[in-house]
């Protein structure tokens, strides 16, 4: 298997699988899984501690997130020259996904731990993906 | 290049597809809830109803309206009386219901001002 592609089934499709596992198991309310089945949640989150709740509702936008930013520097790389201010324009889109849930609270649940999730997936992903590329 | 450029923005359109596939399902409750109940009996029991809904701007108002298959030997007023009951039960009072037969423009068949 190639690098890249390992790289992608690492970096972009097992993140985006286990948020997938997430909702369709824990937080059944959104509008894809109730596609598939109008389905209960496995367990209520009231039962769940802290950490587990945090692992069930920022979760998902951490897989997210993370899974984004490495495709596209997976993107960045593959089409060959570095692009200046790429980073930050992966960054902006991050945070603007998570941000622009505030003005959007009737269809989505903005959380400040959701951008600091997002944000942590951003710095993940850069550091695992895109840094060594800039030190090549 | 013009390939690069394309998966770019393919990547983009598949997480914004998967952003929005993961918002909130509007909840169906109050009022929503009530038309709903309404809608299935009818849809279920009388062959001839092809939708039941609120059919005002804004949705939550006291009109309901059904629309119906262009059936003869349907007693058009009974449907109303029918669904007017079933408003009735359902906590839905002094609506407005108004039964519409075939396509665009309808043919308003039966009106009733429920009690």
């Amino acid at each position: 298997m190639s690098s890249s592609v390992k790289r992608v089934l690492l970096h972009v499709l097992i993140p985006l699988l286990i948020g997938f596992f997430i909702y369709f198991f824990f937080r059944p309310d959104v509008v894809f899984v109730q596609w598939f089945s109008k389905r209960e949640p496995l367990i209520s989150l009231n039962q769940l501690n802290k950490l587990q709740q945090l692992f069930i509702y920022s979760g998902p936008d951490f897989c997210w997130s993370y899974s984004l930013s490495s495709a596209l520097f997976v993107w960045e790389r593959w089409q060959g020259s570095r692009i200046r201010f790429f980073s930050l324009i992966v960054l902006l889109l991050i945070l603007g996904s998570e941000l622009i849930q505030f003005l959007l609270a009737s269809a989505f649940t903005p959380d400040w731990m959701d951008v600091l999730a997002a944000l942590s997936a951003f710095i993940l992903s850069y550091l695992l993906i895109r840094k060594p590329y800039n030190e090549k | 290049m013009k390939s690069r450029k394309l998966l770019f923005f393919g990547i983009l359109f598949c997480y914004a597809f998967m952003y929005i596939a993961t918002s909130k399902q509007p909840l169906c409750e109050g009022d929503c809830e009530k038309t709903t109940k309404i809608a299935s009996i009818l849809l279920l029991d009388k062959k001839y109803v092809q939708s039941v809904y609120r059919c005002t701007q804004p949705r939550i108002s006291d009109t309901l309206c059904v629309f119906v298959k262009d059936t003869v030997g349907i007693n058009w007023n009974s449907l109303a009386d029918t669904t007017c009951l079933l408003a009735t039960q359902n906590g839905l009072l002094q609506q407005k219901i108004f039964v519409l037969k075939g396509d665009y423009p309808y043919d308003t068949v039966a009106k009733k001002i429920c009690p």
